[in-house]
């Protein structure tokens, strides 16, 4: 019991991570974007391309430059033009699926369709007793992904995510009072990548990773993020965490077979009852 | 070359993109969900015939009642969600059904999919060799287009253009809106039927991983390349994108990264596509 809370709570952040990521991209874009997934991955397959010849102090942040580049190349190139068109959420949500199939199986063309391992010690236990053990790389999760949630509370106190929740409100407005969009777009990218790519890398070291990976864990994060109420960073958080209850529980009862229904299931119903998230607070009615 | 099973897929895909068309294209719900109805309409007609010994074209009938039940989920979903939500609650639909072929193993054989599916047989004659199926397909398509061209002249299709452009507007005019997004996925829902039926009869085995989330997303990307709102543009894109992997096993590389390369091609085309061509290569409407 307490394993599978403290297993939780280890997967919630992992989750977590990649969910704030994309809430914060799709504030400042307004685009669906699923290519986080291909981010997701491609940090861990750079690191596996690196690792070997230059050992991981070398590679991982590499791989989290490179990386990090590639989601503004995909800013610059495929959702900019697009939002200057005005273009629909749903064209971009196509366009989005369009640059994550490409890039998926570039990185299937070039690796195989199999799992690669970042790190192949075993894992042994540090920390164990008759109810409950933590292992090296699980500890490492957990220290990693605090420091992260700690820097992103104090982003969350920067000017840089004032003019996120800015522009997330209005484009216009927030260019008459003197923001720059693009550049607050391209910010939001940059940080909603890195901590994808962490999350995927951190996740990589512990399990090995396919290519096709990246989609499903998105679709879980968007989950996150619509249960949470798209407009607040803790309610995706406190979201990370139910989802990662209800999946590690769902496992222990009904089978792993099952838990993709259960989450997905989960989208539906608050799609359909709760469409502001279940831990948001309303909207005036006017704004609605 | 086997010249009639590329006609006969060819075939299958046109009638699955005409149905993404009368969704996506001219009523502009964007649905990911045409793999599940084709998966459905597959899996339901081989069960039928295979256990309970019905012939073909009953045990399609029956397999339309089933994804009819389909879609009515579907249609509330279009009542209910506003656009790009109502695409996520697709996906999820889609994935909810992937799984349940996935992993009902006493209906659908699990991951080991359904085995020696028997053939159609008309008046007596078993039909026997890709010719045959090429032909019933054949006759199939020309009743669909044949009915999607008279479609074309009623007040219908019309009627769910408007609902595409001016949702406000169908409403203020009187048009019962539910009904016609309602009616409009039946029939995406009654030709997916068709296509899966043919499917499954003719490589008389099926497992899931032909009804992935991929599937939907290759129908929508035929969909988008052919363009939206006639009937010549869904013809096309379909007949574009079964042509391509022929032409790309002309190139000396390993099947892997042949379907690699073919998926990395069908990225970048729709993300070309979306970015200098919105209208597709016929298209009559912008796709957003």
């Amino acid at each position: 019991m307490i394993q599978i809370f403290f297993n939780s709570i280890i997967s919630a952040l992992m989750l977590a991570l990649l969910a704030l990521g994309f809430n914060l991209i799709f504030n400042a874009t307004r685009v669906f974007h699923l290519t986080h997934g291909a981010i997701y991955v491609l940090g861990v397959f750079l690191v596996y391309t690196v690792q070997p010849t230059f050992g991981n102090w070398f590679a991982i942040p590499i791989a989290i430059v490179i990386s990090i580049n590639v989601a503004l190349l995909v800013e610059y190139w495929v959702y900019r033009p697009l939002a200057q068109r005005h273009a629909s959420a749903a064209i971009s949500l196509i366009s989005s699926l369009g640059v994550y199939t490409f890039l998926i199986n570039l990185l299937a063309f070039f690796f195989g369709n199999e799992g690669v391992a970042l790190d192949n010690s075993t894992q042994t236990f540090i920390y164990e007793n008759a109810y409950f053990h933590i292992n090296g790389i699980e500890a490492k999760q957990l220290l990693v992904g605090g420091l992260c949630f700690v820097g992103l509370t104090f982003f969350t106190k920067t000017q840089w995510y004032r003019n996120i929740r800015a522009i997330s409100d209005s484009y216009e407005v927030s260019e008459k009072f003197g923001i720059s969009v693009q550049q607050t777009r391209y910010i939001a990218m940059a940080v909603g990548s890195f901590l994808a790519i962490v999350s995927g890398l951190l996740n990589g070291f512990y399990t090995s990773t396919n290519p096709h990976d990246g989609l499903a864990i998105t679709l879980m994060a968007t989950v996150a993020v619509i249960v949470g109420g798209v407009r607040s960073l803790s309610g995706t958080t406190l979201a990370c965490f139910v989802i990662a209850l209800i999946d590690n529980f769902s496992v222990k009862i009904l089978s792993q077979r099952w838990r993709e229904v259960v989450i997905y299931a989960l989208l539906i119903f608050v799609l359909l009852f709760f469409k502001e998230g279940l831990f948001s607070s309303k909207n005036r009615i006017e704004e609605q | 070359m086997n010249w009639f099973n590329f006609i006969f897929i060819c075939e299958l895909y046109i009638m699955l993109t005409l149905s993404a068309n009368i969704v996506s294209g001219y009523t502009g719900l964007l649905s990911f969900s045409y793999a599940a109805f084709y998966g459905l309409g597959a899996y339901a007609t081989a069960i039928l015939m295979k256990s309970a010994g019905v012939s073909f074209f009953p045990a399609m009938l029956i397999a339309m009642i089933f994804n009819l039940m389909l879609s009515t989920v579907l249609s509330y979903f279009a009542i209910r969600m506003k656009d790009v939500f109502f695409t996520i609650g697709t996906i999820g639909v889609q994935i909810i059904v992937f799984r349940f072929f996935y992993n009902a193993d006493d209906l659908t054989g699990g991951s080991l999919g359904l085995s020696e599916i028997p053939t159609v047989s008309i008046f007596g004659y078993a039909l026997n060799g890709s010719r045959d199926y090429a032909i019933l397909g054949g006759v199939l398509l020309a009743l669909v287009i044949g009915f999607f061209a008279f479609l074309q002249t009623t007040p219908f299709i019309r009627t769910l253009s408007c609902i595409r452009d001016r949702e406000l507007g169908a409403i203020t005019i009187g048009k019962p809106i539910n009904y016609y997004k309602f009616v409009c996925n039946a029939i995406a829902a009654v030709v997916c039927t068709i296509a899966g039926a043919l499917y499954a009869t003719n490589s008389s085995y099926i497992d899931p991983t032909s009804f992935t989330l991929d599937e939907s997303i290759l129908v929508v990307s035929m969909l988008l390349i052919g363009g939206t709102g006639n009937l010549i543009g869904p013809i096309f894109g379909a007949f574009f994108y079964t042509a391509l992997p022929e032409l790309i096993r002309l190139i000396p590389i390993s099947s892997s990264q042949g379907a690699s390369l073919r998926l990395m091609l069908y990225g970048l085309i729709l993300i070309l596509v979306v970015r200098y061509r919105p209208n597709g290569v016929f298209g009559k409407f912008r796709f957003e």
